[in-house]
């Protein structure tokens, strides 16, 4: 039956029997036209809006085709409603009915894109509009019919092609991934990494937790090596991820925070190779299954590094609560208790089970997309792997998001048999349920027969805060429970059963460590050491040095509404650890530095900063972070043009240190000082602030290299609590290491130092600077040191000498 | 286009501006003819054109013009 509009304004559509159609013909064309701008907008804000990405809902571009799907069932359904409305009441005016619901609910949907207006002024203006149009419209009814029918074709072959192209291009990119593969070496295992989000170690029943909460990693672990000292290279997941996945500390890529995304894809935002690609060109095929859907998926640039990625829309539910009207759906009508009671009555509960992405509430938008449990990453994971051997093996990275917050693993899981008062006890739960998935995942490769030609590689991103020094959840911090993560390597006959290796090793060692130890050429160097040394000949002690660090937060909304924490975060300023085979060094931008005993003290209860035993340690591990930063093994050795600055003994130095090539800035200034003198010392960056500019560090060393305690940081002095003050600001009793001046400003370092000796002889002191970020400086970056002398306590012959040369 | 950027490039407590703003033209839209109709019968109170009406003189003051 063809359809018709009718032409003329002297015949009414609405009596013929083709204009009885109209009210489709109008929800299709505004469905579609709703849904596509839409998907667009939807795509196109979250890359504009990315320093919110932590508080809003995500999509990809399968939303493209879902949204205009969602919307056209939408407008469908009230067409029909309204087409049996006017069948029950003869005088209902349908066409301008029509009329007012399609462009309130396109303009609705429009004005929540962007999510710059509040719900009730987007309602307030979608109504005006739609009754202003629809009061009109009945005179208009033929001018508006005809450009409806004429253009409503095209827009059908526009859905129906976006409909095809969008998931026909994934698979035909896979397909030609997948045929453009070498092949792999005769020996090859399949690898599978299965990262458990947010699992600390202490909670794992292998660990010598007293709950056995993890029986099947457990059995992992007793048939292969397990690191009891693992160290996350930060405390929250999409930098763990990028460590993980490249083996770079998050300040090597200047990934500690969800970067800046183009509008459209261009570029990487992951510059470093990912270890899944490494594998590609050694004949791997690749994927990841994502249960994070926050900060692990494709968009964020983990894309590159496999082959095949699933992240989103792992449902229909999760694809409908990520459209505007699903998202709309959830937040107003799935929690009426009518609805809750008719969703247990049809044994759909699980329908409530919710994730934590979410919009955050600066946004207004209190609406949860369905969470992806482990069960479902199992399903995937398997699916995609086949029933039976491929031509080339895989490599897999899951993450499994079920012990993260909210906790307790799915409603309808059954709860084990400990207590469920606790937050820990909900914890457990999930970890428990966790296992339970890895367990059935595990029996299911080995009834395929791929049990025993597959490397499984167990590693937590980072760990969880279950109220230690007053803090819940995790990233704000670096506490030894939110950096110690479980690490198991597994593939009986291969790798060695039963060790248990105590050497502190950063978990960010996991790329180097199959990059060199699986066949095949290696492409790409990874940073770090192969822990596969450490298992061929576990050493005894557990010496090591890992680092992690955490960014200024300046970004997720949702944390600023918080009260006040107890101790320094991240929403203070950026923090970094160094740990040891028995220390653990916290250095915080702002607010000073903590030392933790964490073999005798793994809660980090008692601070030893101030303790004697400390002072030495402090000044180690500052300045094996400092080398770190600095590119790793710094060379110290040589003074090369050592001009005296101050031939006339002046008590004002002032130096200019322009770099004519780009470089990491890492330089070394000697000061001739007498015992007892107080010297001023100040670094500032001279050309910019923000971004670009040197967000130096001051340390001052002795001769053989070791940070002097004889210093005072009025800013930062012995770690006040947020919000006080320096309790002792006379006292010269810090580590002579400082970053900033003052909050806010990155650029500007000072530092006052006691001199440190007796007599008369004056004392050599090597000021050091550096980068926090350990980035290479621009060519034309240039800034000044300046040392002053106290004035109450002048001491004539304070010498700053040049630069010292480095590597 | 630039005022639309700033509109969306603005701090988060422009949104309480830009929403009641967006309100209040939304309300304006749903009651328009009303709105119209107001509008116009305020004018008309305030600037008598000459197709309205002349109200009828009293007829003691049209005699007393005629005197």
């Amino acid at each position: 039956m063809g359809l018709h509009l009718t032409g003329t304004r002297h015949s009414s559509t609405s009596e013929t029997s083709s204009g009885r159609l109209v009210p489709l013909l109008l929800a299709a064309w505004f469905g579609i036209a709703a849904g596509l701008v839409e998907g667009l907008g939807l795509l196109l804000f979250q890359r504009i809006d990315w320093r919110q990405w932590g508080v809003t809902i995500h999509v990809s571009t399968p939303i493209l085709w879902i949204s205009p799907l969602v919307d056209l069932a939408v407008f469908l359904s009230i067409a029909a409603g309204l087409m049996l409305g006017s069948r029950l009441w003869r005088g209902l005016p349908v066409f301008q009915a029509a009329v007012f619901f399609f462009v309130s609910l396109t303009v609705y949907d429009w004005l929540l894109v962007p999510r710059r207006l509040y719900h009730s002024a987007c309602f307030l203006l979608a109504v005006g509009l739609g009754t202003f149009l629809s009061q009109r419209a009945k005179r208009y009814e033929a001018p508006i019919a005809g450009p409806v029918r004429r253009s409503l074709p095209v827009l059908v072959t526009i859905f129906v092609a976006v409909l095809i192209a969008v998931p026909c291009s994934r698979r035909f990119q896979e397909h030609r991934a997948l045929a453009a593969l070498p092949a792999a070496k005769p020996g090859s295992p399949n690898v599978l990494v299965i990262i458990v989000d947010t699992l600390r170690a202490d909670h794992v029943s292998a660990y010598g937790y007293s709950r056995e909460t993890t029986p099947n990693i457990d059995r992992l672990a007793r048939e292969g090596v397990l690191f009891e000292n693992a160290v996350s290279a930060t405390s929250w997941t999409f930098p763990a991820h990028v460590s993980l996945l490249t083996g770079s500390y998050p300040f090597e890529d200047g990934l500690g925070r969800v970067p800046p995304m183009p509008l459209w894809n261009g570029g990487r935002l992951i510059k470093s190779p990912m270890i899944g690609e490494e594998l590609e060109r050694r004949g791997y095929r690749t994927a990841a299954f994502s249960a994070n859907r926050v900060y692990f998926d494709r968009d964020l640039g983990f894309g590159p590094g496999f082959i095949h990625f699933e992240d989103y829309f792992f449902s229909p539910a999760d694809m409908v609560s990520r459209t505007v009207f699903g998202r709309e759906f959830v937040r107003w009508i799935l929690p009426h208790n009518v609805v809750l009671r008719l969703l247990a009555w049809l044994h759909v509960g699980g329908a409530l089970d919710f994730d934590a992405e979410r919009s955050g509430e600066a946004w207004m938008v209190k609406s949860h997309p369905p969470r992806k449990r482990g069960e479902e990453i199992d399903r995937e994971v398997l699916h995609w792997i086949g029933n039976s051997p491929q031509a080339h093996p895989f490599f897999a990275v899951l993450n499994y998001f079920d012990v993260h917050f909210p906790y307790g693993g799915p409603p309808s899981y059954s709860k084990p048999a400990w207590g469920q008062d606790q937050r820990g006890d909900r914890y457990d739960d999930g970890v428990k349920y966790v296992d339970d998935c890895i367990g059935r995942l595990m029996a299911e490769l080995t009834r395929r027969g791929m049990g025993q030609n597959t490397l499984v590689v167990i590693v937590g991103d980072h760990g969880e805060m279950l109220g230690e020094h007053g803090l819940t959840g995790h990233g704000k911090s670096l506490y030894w429970p939110l950096i110690h993560v479980p690490l198991i390597f597994w593939y009986p006959g291969h790798i060695p059963a039963g060790v248990r290796v105590a050497r502190v090793v950063s978990s960010s060692f996991l790329p180097v460590t199959l990059s060199s130890w699986l066949p095949g050429k290696v492409q790409w160097r990874f940073p770090g050491d192969s822990l596969a040394n450490l298992w061929a000949s576990p050493l005894p002690d557990r010496d090591g040095t890992a680092l992690a660090e955490l960014s200024y937060n300046a970004l997720d909304l949702d944390l600023k509404h918080e009260e006040q924490f107890p101790v320094p975060t991240d929403l203070q300023g950026a923090m970094r650890s160094v740990i040891s085979g028995r220390w653990h060094l916290i250095m915080h931008k702002q607010l000073g530095n903590q030392l933790y005993d964490w073999q005798s003290d793994p809660s980090e209860a008692h601070n030893l900063i101030n303790a004697p035993q400390g002072e030495e340690i402090v000044g180690k591990l500052t300045n094996d972070l400092l080398d770190l930063l600095a590119g790793r093994q710094m060379e110290k050795e040589g003074i090369e043009q050592a001009v005296n600055l101050n031939p006339n003994g002046r008590t004002h130095i002032e130096y200019v240190r322009s770099l004519t090539e780009p470089a990491r800035v890492n330089d070394y200034y000697l000061l001739h000082a007498s015992p007892g003198a107080a010297v001023t010392l100040e670094v500032h960056d001279l050309k910019s602030e923000g971004a670009g500019a040197l967000d130096s560090v001051l340390a001052v060393e002795d001769a053989q290299g070791r940070i002097l305690l004889t210093c005072r940081n009025t800013e930062d002095d012995h770690l006040p609590l947020p919000g006080t003050s320096d309790a002792t600001p006379e006292a010269f009793d810090d580590a002579c290491v400082n970053d900033d001046i003052r909050p806010g400003v990155q650029s500007a370092s000072r530092l006052q130092v006691r001199v440190p000796g007796r007599g008369e002889a004056p004392a050599d002191l090597y000021i050091r600077v550096s980068d926090w970020n350990g980035r290479f400086a621009a060519a034309g970056t240039s800034y000044q040191i300046t040392a002053d002398e106290a004035v109450e306590a002048p001491v004539a012959g304070t010498t700053l000498m040049g630069q010292k040369k480095l590597n | 286009m630039q005022v639309l950027l700033a509109y969306y490039g603005g701090p988060d407590q422009i949104m309480t501006v830009t929403s009641g703003f967006a309100g209040v033209v939304g309300l304006l839209l749903i009651f328009w003819n009303k709105v119209v109709a107001a509008f116009f019968r305020v004018v008309r109170i305030f600037r008598p054109t000459a197709s309205d009406p002349v109200p009828a003189k009293d007829e003691n003051e049209t005699l007393k013009e005629t005197s």
